[in-house]
């Protein structure tokens, strides 16, 4: 009957919806693929050679379930998303990267000046015919689901046009790929990984080094405090879970989660449960479609939040969203954010 | 309580269904409405309980324009029964019945003091008392016909319109809505049925409307009317008209 | 009188007053009920400590302690009485809606309003202005009330049948706007929130909220739900309400929009929660009969009562996380409708 149709159109709407959430969301489990099964000889185990030398190639990996090969050093890479263009420039190899897409926001000061240049090809995920005018020899995309024909190309047909396509391990879909949880091994496994990929070890072995040591140096906090990661959502709040990239940075920085128990990367919570729990301190992701300033906002005038001892006395800390990707910025944030933690007046 | 109407017109989409009629129907008498399919009854029926506007001509019950009546003092006058009465109502008898009391209702729809009284006459008079609890949709056909005819009654009104009410009716169901009507008319109220069964209008009716492309072709007592050199041009069958021995009425044969 | 032609099984004041009672009793309960634990003495005084204070007997220190205290007042408690008050609207709405159009499947959404409303959520939600959403969907309900009362008026008369087509039309023309709105622009993180909405949700209800869910129940739901008799006239059909002295095409331009007005405002606070709009007033019709002069009151009451139950659970079953009430209703609904269909054989027929 007309009317059924038109209640079933509007639930075709809600399912499709479905789907586009779960692709993205899937995505974001911050997830670091199993040790490759099919190790490449460019593997973390091997201690990495001072500069590419030739018979580092062929590379075969298992890369989210799907095979790839790399017969020599990508010169014209494709980057979606900001973690896998930070990726690149903080390699030293920004100079490879032919177009970006599907930015998440400004790249870290340290990288404006490298990044001026570089040709963005969307502001969305970029179509595969765009991608392709450009050339590439690698789509490096930092969400599974970019990946799809009526995205920036199926992994397949890009193969077959001699195109490579490498996805962030941590960001697989399939959970064979996605790890239990997220750790700093396992981002620096994925640096280790992609670097041996472009032909820099070298560089790599420097940036993971340098970020061990800042993870060394950096002591936790010990005073037991408890801390909601709030990322957006206004009635239902969606907050960093328990095996994702914000409990990964939460452990580092000696926050314990309130929504640990959940077994997610980010999920959906309730602000019934966090007053009750009411966090010492407040997390929150400034994205530019979702500002600290406005989650301040929201927290403080809405009457269910208001009275938070967290919103009351200002506890707020703040990351921005691309550093919650696993990438390049995990540990700086983790960092900056142990000198605000350390920096807030707990009185 | 006599139905006067003159010069009604009605056209609708460009064609005209009512061409100017003109007759009366007199008051507390059992009056058929006679023509052949697409003359206008159902239509002029529809004119005089409010359904439809006429474009033009005035209609008068007793002498009050029903026509100025606002919808709801005329509904407590008028009552329609219809051709084809709604199957699917998901009511019901008694609260079927009850429907019938809706004009009497005040604004804001609470029950008036007669409802009561007036729902249990009418499902007595109507002979449904036994299908009270019934729903309407498990009725067969003559059930149902006379559950809207209680409906109808429920309305007390003054004229009753009924459009081809013996269609779903077997024999026995015919003669007792005649009787029925029989005793409404006793009472004082004016009933207007149209009728395609001419035998039955001519043994039941007091007074006859034959209707033709939406005019009056005749009009008079049942003798006056139901002739050869009346009905055969109107219905176009050759006509042949006898005499009851019992009654003394008419009986029509066709050919 | 003697021979009472018109009996009713069970008076029509006792299944209402059976069915008040039921609702209170759920309010009360469910107001307690939640992931943060707290006993139900406690929360019955925190409430009844600010009753007291609206008195005007002044606040005191709340027991439980600022913060539990808002759990109790500022969380729960509108959402419990948003969830009441949507529930018993889209209840009579539908049973409105179904009388009208003499159309089982319609519900109150049917002039394309779920559609209208969710547009305009859709688009604030993906400008980021989010706190403006209760507005932009009301005004896209009506938009799009007006934009199918439009159409189908001009075609002529308002029968049922032009009424739905034209309703069909606008919804689908929104649908494919919404669409357009969220694969156009937005993110990853508006797209929960745009799910949560059009599966609808009363998750962040509060007493704003329950002033307008509640205003607006209590003046048009009510208003509404005394059109009994003129329903049950429309249930034969359109000439015979006309000949019952009903002006059926007013009386149908009114009670649309006063249907659409009413389901606009309940939209604008809870998104468009299905199921309940459609199914009650059948649930309530297979058990007491469809003279709707019990029916709305009826279906009012156990909607009420029915959304309170499906949110208790949307907030509960896999806490600390929450479920759009939308899908629970739809779990929960169908099962329990189709037994009733089943125990009721013999009576589904009259739903033809």
């Amino acid at each position: 009957m007309h009317v059924a149709a038109q209640s079933s159109a509007r639930r075709l709407a809600g399912l499709a919806l479905v789907v586009a959430v779960s692709a993205p969301l899937t995505a974001c489990a911050g997830a670091v693929s199993a040790a490759e099964p099919s190790s490449s000889p460019a593997s973390p185990a091997s201690p990495a050679t001072t500069a590419p030398s030739a018979d580092a190639y062929p590379i075969t990996l298992d890369n989210c379930g799907f095979d790839v090969t790399f017969t020599q050093a990508p010169q014209r890479v494709v980057t979606i998303k900001s973690s896998t263009t930070e990726m690149l420039l903080a390699l030293g190899v920004g100079d490879r990267i032919v177009g970006t897409g599907f930015p998440d926001g400004p790249v870290p000061p340290e990288y404006t000046a490298a990044a001026a240049d570089l040709p963005v090809l969307s502001d969305r995920v970029p179509s595969s015919e765009v991608v392709l005018e450009a050339e590439p020899d690698l789509v490096y995309a930092g969400w599974e689901s970019t990946l799809s024909a009526d995205g920036a190309g199926d992994r397949a047909t890009l193969a077959d046009l001699g195109v490579a396509t490498y996805v962030s391990p941590s960001a697989c879909k399939d959970p064979a790929y996605q790890p239990a949880r997220l750790t700093f091994d396992g981002v620096f496994d994925e640096i280790t990984e992609i670097a041996g990929v472009l032909g820099v070890p070298a560089a790599a072995e420097a940036l993971v080094a340098e970020q061990r040591t800042a993870l060394a140096d950096l002591a936790p906090d010990d005073r037991g405090l408890t801390a909601l990661w709030y990322s957006s959502g206004t009635d239902i709040p969606y907050v960093g879970a328990g095996i994702g990239a914000p409990q990964m940075i939460m452990d580092a920085v000696g926050l314990t989660n309130i929504a640990a128990g959940v077994t997610d990367t980010w999920a959906s919570f309730s602000w019934e449960q966090v007053a009750a729990d009411d966090p010492d301190v407040i997390v929150l992701v400034d994205a530019a479609w979702n500002s600290a300033e406005a989650k301040r906002e929201l927290l403080a005038t809405n009457p269910a939040t208001a009275n938070l001892t967290a919103v009351l006395n200002e506890r707020y800390l703040v990351v921005p969203f691309a550093a919650t990707e696993a990438g390049v910025r995990n540990v700086p944030a983790a960092v900056d954010l142990a000198g605000q933690l350390a920096a807030l007046d707990l009185g | 309580m006599s139905l006067r109407l003159e010069g009604v017109r009605w056209s609708v989409a460009g064609r005209s269904i009512l061409d100017g009629v003109t007759a009366t129907a007199p008051g507390a008498r059992l009056t058929g409405l006679l023509g052949p399919n697409g003359a206008g009854k159902s239509s002029l029926l529809r004119a005089v309980s409010g359904v439809l506007t006429p474009d033009a001509g005035v209609v008068t019950l007793d002498g009050t324009d029903l026509l100025t009546l606002a919808r709801r003092e005329r509904a407590r006058r008028v009552a329609l029964v219809e051709q084809e009465a709604a199957a699917t109502v998901p009511l019901t008898v008694s609260e079927a019945v009850l429907v019938g009391r809706t004009p009497h209702a005040s604004r804001w729809g609470a029950m008036a003091a007669g409802d009561d009284a007036a729902v249990a006459a009418a499902i007595a008079e109507a002979g449904v008392a036994d299908l009270a609890d019934r729903s309407l949709a498990t009725l067969s056909g003559g059930e149902r016909q006379r559950a809207h005819l209680a409906r109808a009654l429920a309305q007390e009104p003054q004229l009753l319109l009924l459009d081809e009410p013996t269609n779903h009716l077997d024999v026995h169901a015919r003669i007792e809505l005649l009787d029925l009507l029989g005793r409404l008319t006793d009472r004082g109220v004016t009933v207007v049925a149209a009728l395609h069964d001419l035998n039955l209008a001519a043994a039941a009716c007091d007074h006859v409307i034959l209707l033709d492309a939406g005019r009056v072709a005749a009009e008079g007592t049942v003798d006056q009317v139901l002739r050869p050199e009346v009905l055969e041009p109107v219905y176009r069958v050759h006509c042949h008209v006898l005499t009851h021995p019992v009654t003394g009425r008419p009986v029509l044969t066709f050919s | 009188m003697t021979a009472r032609a018109v009996r009713r099984p069970v008076a029509t004041g006792v299944l209402l007053a059976v069915a008040a009672v039921l609702l209170a009793v759920s309010v009360t309960v469910a107001v307690t009920i939640g992931p943060a634990d707290l006993a139900p003495l406690d929360v019955w005084r925190s409430v009844a400590d600010h009753l007291g204070a609206l008195g005007g007997s002044g606040p005191a220190e709340p027991a439980l302690g600022v913060l539990r205290d808002g759990i109790v007042w500022e969380i729960r408690l509108p959402r419990v009485l948003t969830a009441a008050a949507v529930g018993a609207g889209l209840a009579v709405a539908g049973g409105v809606m179904q009388g009208l159009t003499r159309n089982p499947l319609a519900d109150p959404y049917l002039l394309g309003l779920s559609s209208g409303a969710s547009l305009g959520a859709v688009a604030v939600l993906v400008l980021g202005v989010g706190v403006l959403l209760p507005v932009a969907a009301f005004a896209g309900a009506v938009v799009a009330m007006v934009a199918a009362l439009s159409l189908a008026g001009s075609l002529g008369r308002l029968t049922p049948a032009r009424t739905i087509l034209a309703g069909l039309a606008v919804a689908q023309l929104c649908a494919a706007g919404t669409s357009f709105v969220i694969f156009w622009s937005a993110t990853g993180d508006s797209y929960r929130e745009i799910l949560a909405w059009l599966m609808g949700s009363l998750a962040g209800a509060d007493w704003p909220a329950v002033a307008i869910a509640g205003g607006a129940v209590i003046v048009l739901g009510t208003g509404l739900a005394l059109q009994g008799r003129t329903l049950d006239a429309f249930a034969f059909g359109d000439t015979a309400a006309s000949a019952l002295g009903i002006d059926v095409n007013r009386t149908r331009w009114t009670m649309l929009t006063v249907v659409a007005l009413l389901t606009g405002a309940l939209v604008a606070v809870s998104g468009s929660i299905g199921f309940v709009g459609l199914i009650l007033p059948h649930a309530v019709r297979l058990v007491v009969g469809a003279g709707h002069r019990r029916l709305l009151p009826l279906s009012a009451l156990l909607g009420a009562t029915f959304l309170v139950w499906a949110d208790t659970a949307a907030r509960t079953v896999f806490e600390p996380r929450e479920l759009p009430v939308g899908i629970v209703t739809a779990f929960l609904g169908a099962p329990v409708f189709a037994l009733l269909l089943w125990r009721r054989r013999s009576a589904a027929g009259d739903l033809a």
